[in-house]
């Protein structure tokens, strides 16, 4: 904890606009409000305090349904054809046409048009990862298990739950002493098979992601309100909720000491003690032009709502870089959609059909239906939408700069997947990973491969886990994630 | 899901991704009840670790299903956390509302973690969680200190003040808590009261000290879980408190907190008598609440939310509407009201009725007319006679039928799958993980002749041919959109199978025939109870453990015996599992 002095030190720069030092809400017995800002923000006097611990950040997007991508590039594949009558064989509207280095000059010329161009102001930060495959769970219910834990599963799909606990959770375990991760989704709720991206320690049962970004707001910031802007409030605000904590964390405590509980009791009030305490640490005051609180204030209620969806993804990717630039948390998943997705998004300003039918071709969640004119360019159309939602990530995550140089992009690797490679097929050897950021120099961006034909995408998550700073007990590189029956790293993407 | 022996609620839309779930092999699969030590019941029988008593049976003799169900405990948390909708209906009632203020609605969504979303035993509080449960509290405890009304009610006047904020936290405490508040409580909680003054200043001491302990109380532990601490051990288990059997019995009858009258009973140590607490469980059950409870237990059973992804052809499938769907939800439920609280009758008659319950919409299904209401009148439902030769039960009803198809075409698989899990809990084991779709229905073929093609050799054999296609294929007759047929592709439907129920090989051609085997077996009884006593106890129920599986033995008993799930729901809450607990 920082002295109540360095509470008087500049404002920091972001975006080259000032705004107001983060601050934080701490119970420790007292009330201590206004305590510094994160050492990722912290502008320190010249040689007076050494440079911060280098942290990666790494924040993971989930994209449901398949791609327009065409079959495996390089070692075939058949042709990708929808079920349904008259339906036209499909070819690759994601990715760059070449493979090798990744250019803005290809993203903004020949290859405009393919999805993948909505990121081309990161051209030079980016990695393209075509072509690994499921070796555990597949479809709609196992592929977002699969995508983020690469791990054997229990249970009988779509409930497939893996073994393991997935990537950005493993993350946050290692690397931000065991505090779980930023677990968010978008959409709506209560549908095929929502939470499924998202696990724990020892896998099991998914994390549930919150999908309000309202509550979300209120839940890294504490605040809400004209409070943000009064300190006194604040304080008022902290004395009135420690007293309530106090008494509550008492009675947890007493209930823990009792000698009765089973060991799973006992680790049900240990959770809801460090949910408490957790609260306590959330920040309280000036979100500064990052988040957009009137906004994220007026979408509440409505966020699951079509018309609404691709604002609510936006302000969870705000969201998610605000955490990360506050230090709240390491890692992060945002799961876009159930895992048959049925938003129906607005392409180029129309509402289309919800997204699974248009994904199958016909209008249908199954094989029969009538062929949805123009559905390969809706899936193209809203393969561009998740594109965007990731580059909204980037975006927030480059405006933040780092004490030290760079940017809060700089130091962290992203991740946009899917739980399908295309929609027609709904296979699983021809997954994608789109990834961001350089890691802090680990990773060599502005390249785009293609992995053999039944590459485990356990490769993928080595190597991501391993650039966010996870090591093995000897202190290897994370080579066994998942399933150490599929080991290795990528070496060409390792600087 | 029923996550640790292969149950699971398949709660799917994606027709691709259904046929493909379950086309493949399957192993080690049974259709004994759970596959625990026990298997199906024979009237009455089983092996049971004892216990004794009048309606018992143990030694796997058949002996007098009349009686109450006894033997040992099984082991349960003693901290069983309220799911969203108990939280709101407890709040609703401690505050003695007409209606839920609906802030559950901003918690954030659990996924189901086991076989129905009653079981608290699984459920923690996570940072998001707990987000949601303080900003609900700051809610409600302002709602109700700046509302004269509510306010008085849970405070009411007294002669001074300090006697007031006493009585308040006494006796809205025991409430909340669901139990009398120990003096340490009493100490921690004036002072709260007492600190709200200051603490929010607003002018109104006492609203000020109400609104801060109000947020403590919707914040305790006390409230969030049913927490108990009996610890006597006296005969290999320990008898609950009266008051902690006043919160198992509410609960589980009602989804709420305890009444007055339970509380009243529980004060007067009347619970832990098995008489009073049989009188308290038939009360509750009749209440509105018992019968909502009732509806939401077979809402859950029968996945009705399935109901609301139902997409049909209209050029097709004329009578499937846009907003048929919700009355397809509610033609079940009133079949269901009716069988249980209108006729006293059960799961035998749950599955066999040749009658529904139809407004003008779900009529239009069954090819018949019931009157449209006046715009913006209701569309009541009413009983209608189907034709016994063509329907029985809940699962020729139009929502099972169109949800488990593909368009017009049945799945065999999920059909059988469904029956197989949710009617006969048969234990079926995930299926492999790669599956390719069922093969395109032939020309000059039948989907039967498809699906035994491709599920005739192992592994897939091992439980399709046996456990699942064949309850599928006595379907057939009725298509996915809920219409009787006999000719499919030209061809002739084949709806006959066999299929082995309480042990002996049952022969039956349709789903009439079909319908009427399953609900006369002991097995269908032995599932239906075992879903029950999962709802009520809030727990997962292990048939390999020898008190749970002598539990459900005796419950399918009496079941069969007594064909009312009222009474059955009644005998299970106040078997000598439901009011003890293990050491």
């Amino acid at each position: 904890m920082k002295s109540q002095s360095q509470n008087k030190s500049p404002s920091i720069h972001v975006n080259k606009r000032t705004v107001s030092r983060r601050r934080f809400l701490r119970g420790m017995g007292g009330v201590v409000v206004g305590l510094p800002a994160l050492d990722v923000f912290q502008r320190r006097a010249s040689g007076a305090v050494p440079p911060p611990t280098k942290k990666i950040y790494s924040a993971w997007m989930l994209q449901n349904c398949g791609l327009v991508q065409g079959p495996h590039f390089g070692t075939g594949g058949g042709p990708i054809t929808a079920v349904v009558a008259n339906a036209p064989p499909e070819t690759d509207m994601f990715w760059p046409k070449a493979t090798g280095s990744i250019t803005a000059a290809a993203m903004m010329g020949a290859d405009a048009d393919q999805a993948t161009s909505q990121l081309v102001d990161y051209a030079s930060k980016l990695i393209f990862v075509r072509g690994s495959s499921f070796k555990h769970s597949f479809q709609h219910g196992g592929g977002p298990v699969a995508a983020m834990t690469g791990a054997p599963v229990t249970g009988v799909y779509p409930r497939e739950n893996p073994k393991s606990e997935s990537a950005e959770f493993f993350i946050s375990r290692m690397m931000n002493g065991g505090k779980p991760p930023l677990t968010l989704y978008v959409g709506r709720k209560n549908q095929f098979r929502d939470d499924c991206f998202s696990f724990g320690l020892g896998g099991g049962n998914p994390r549930v992601g919150e999908s309000n970004p309202f509550n979300v707001y209120q839940d890294i910031t504490g605040l809400t309100g004209a409070m943000k802007a009064d300190p006194a409030m604040v304080a008022k605000l902290a004395a009135q909720d420690l007293s309530v904590n106090d008494l509550v964390r008492g009675e947890l405590k007493d209930l823990l000491a009792r000698t009765d509980l089973s060991m799973d009791d006992h680790h049900r009030i240990d959770l809801h003690l460090s949910s408490v305490r957790e609260m306590e640490m959330n920040m309280t005051t000036v979100l500064g032009p990052m988040l957009d609180a009137t906004a994220i204030t007026s979408i509440n209620g409505k966020h699951e709502q079509d018309a609404f969806i691709e604002s609510a993804a936006l302000m969870q990717m705000d969201l998610v870089a605000f955490a990360f630039a506050s230090d709240l948390y390491r890692s992060a998943a945002v799961q876009i959609g159930g895992a048959n997705d049925h938003t129906r998004y607005t392409v180029d300003g129309v509402l289309a059909p919800a997204y699974h039918p248009v994904s199958h071709r016909n209008n249908s969640d199954g094989q029969n239906g009538p062929l949805i004119a123009n559905s390969v360019q809706l899936h193209h159309g809203i393969d561009k939408i998740h594109a965007r939602m990731f580059k909204r990530l980037l975006d927030k995550m480059a405006a933040y700069t780092l004490p030290q140089g760079g940017t809060l992009l700089d130091s962290s690797v992203n991740v946009w997947t899917n739980s399908l490679d295309d929609g027609p097929t709904h296979g699983s050897n021809n997954v994608p990973y789109v990834l961001a950021g350089g890691a802090a120099g680990f990773l060599k961006t502005g390249l785009h491969m293609v992995l053999p034909m039944g590459s485990a995408n356990n490769l993928v998550l080595n190597t991501v886990v391993s650039a966010a700073g996870c090591r093995k007990a000897n202190g290897d590189l994370v080579d066994n994630f998942g399933d150490p029956a599929f080991p290795g790293v990528i070496p060409e993407i390792i600087a | 899901m029923k996550a640790s022996n292969g149950w699971t609620r398949l709660a799917t839309r994606g027709a691709v991704a259904l046929t493909a779930a379950s086309v493949f092999g399957l192993v080690g699969c049974s259709g004994a009840v759970g596959g625990g030590p026990t298997g199906p019941s024979n009237g009455g029988g089983g092996n049971g670790p004892g216990g004794g008593g009048s309606g018992g049976t143990p030694g796997g003799k058949p002996s007098d299903v009349s009686g109450p169900i006894v033997g040992l405990p099984a082991p349960s948390s003693r901290l069983v956390r309220l799911n969203s909708k108990q939280w709101e209906n407890s709040v609703k009632d401690l505050l003695h509302l007409s209606a839920p203020l609906g802030y559950s609605s901003n918690f954030v969504t659990e996924p189901l973690q086991t076989s129905f979303d009653t079981n608290g035993s699984v459920l923690t509080i996570e940072s998001n969680q707990w987000s949601g449960y303080k900003r609900a509290a700051l809610d409600v405890a302002k709602k109700v200190a700046r509302d004269p009304q509510l306010l008085a009610l849970v405070a009411p006047p007294a002669a001074d003040a300090a006697t007031r904020a006493k009585s308040f936290i006494r006796d809205f405490g025991l409430r909340t808590f669901r139990r009398p508040l120990t003096d340490a409580d009493i100490t921690r909680y004036n002072d709260l009261f007492t600190k709200g003054a200051t603490l929010l200043a607003t002018g109104d001491a006492f609203a000020d000290g109400v609104e801060m302990v109000l947020r403590a109380f919707f914040q305790s532990p006390n409230f969030l879980y049913r927490i108990e601490t009996s610890d006597t051990v006296n005969g290999g288990k320990i008898a609950l408190g009266d008051y902690e059997i006043a919160s198992r019995l509410s609960y589980s009858l009602t989804n709420s907190t305890p009444d007055d009258a339970l509380l009243s009973a529980a004060s007067a140590k009347m619970l832990q008598s098995r008489d009073n607490a049989l009188t308290q469980a038939q009360r509750l059950i009749a209440s509105p609440a018992g019968q909502a409870t009732v509806s939401d237990f077979h809402y859950q059973l029968l996945h009705l939310e399935n109901d609301d992804q139902i997409m049909k052809d209209a050029t097709k499938a004329p009578a499937f509407t846009a907003d048929l769907n919700a009355s397809l939800k509610d033609e079940t439920l009133t079949f269901v009201k009716d069988v249980i609280f209108g006729q006293s009758k059960g799961i035998a008659e749950l599955l066999s009725a040749s009658y529904t319950f139809a407004n003008s919409k779900v009529a239009k299904v069954y090819g018949m007319t019931v009157n449209a209401p006046a715009a913006g009148q209701p569309d009541p439902f009413v009983k209608v006679n189907l034709d016994p030769n063509q329907r029985a039960g809940i699962l020729t009803q139009a929502g099972f039928l169109s949800f488990y198809a593909d368009q017009q075409t049945p799945s065999i698989i999920l059909r059988g799958v469904r029956i197989a899990q949710d009617i006969l809990c048969a234990d079926i084991p995930p299926p492999p993980n790669t599956i390719p779709p069922l093969a395109d229905l032939a020309p000059n073929s039948t989907n039967r002749k498809r699906v035994e093609n491709q599920t005739k050799d192992a592994p897939c054999n091992t439980c399709h041919t046996t456990l699942i296609n064949p309850l599928g294929f006595a379907f057939e007759n009725l298509d996915g959109f809920a219409q009787f047929r006999t000719q499919e592709n030209g061809q002739p439907i084949d709806a006959s199978a066999k299929y082995t129920l309480d042990g002996k090989e049952v022969s039956f051609n349709g789903p009439v025939e079909l319908m009427k085997a399953v609900s006369q077996s002991q097995q269908a009884n032995d599932c239906y109870s075992r879903h029950l006593a999962e709802y009520l106890y809030g727990r997962k129920i292990d048939n390999t453990n020898d008190a749970d599986a002598s539990l459900i033995t005796q419950a399918g008993a009496r079941s069969k015996a007594y064909p009312s799930a009222k009474d059955l729901m009644v005998k299970l809450v106040t078997a000598d599992e439901f009011l003890n607990r293990a050491p």
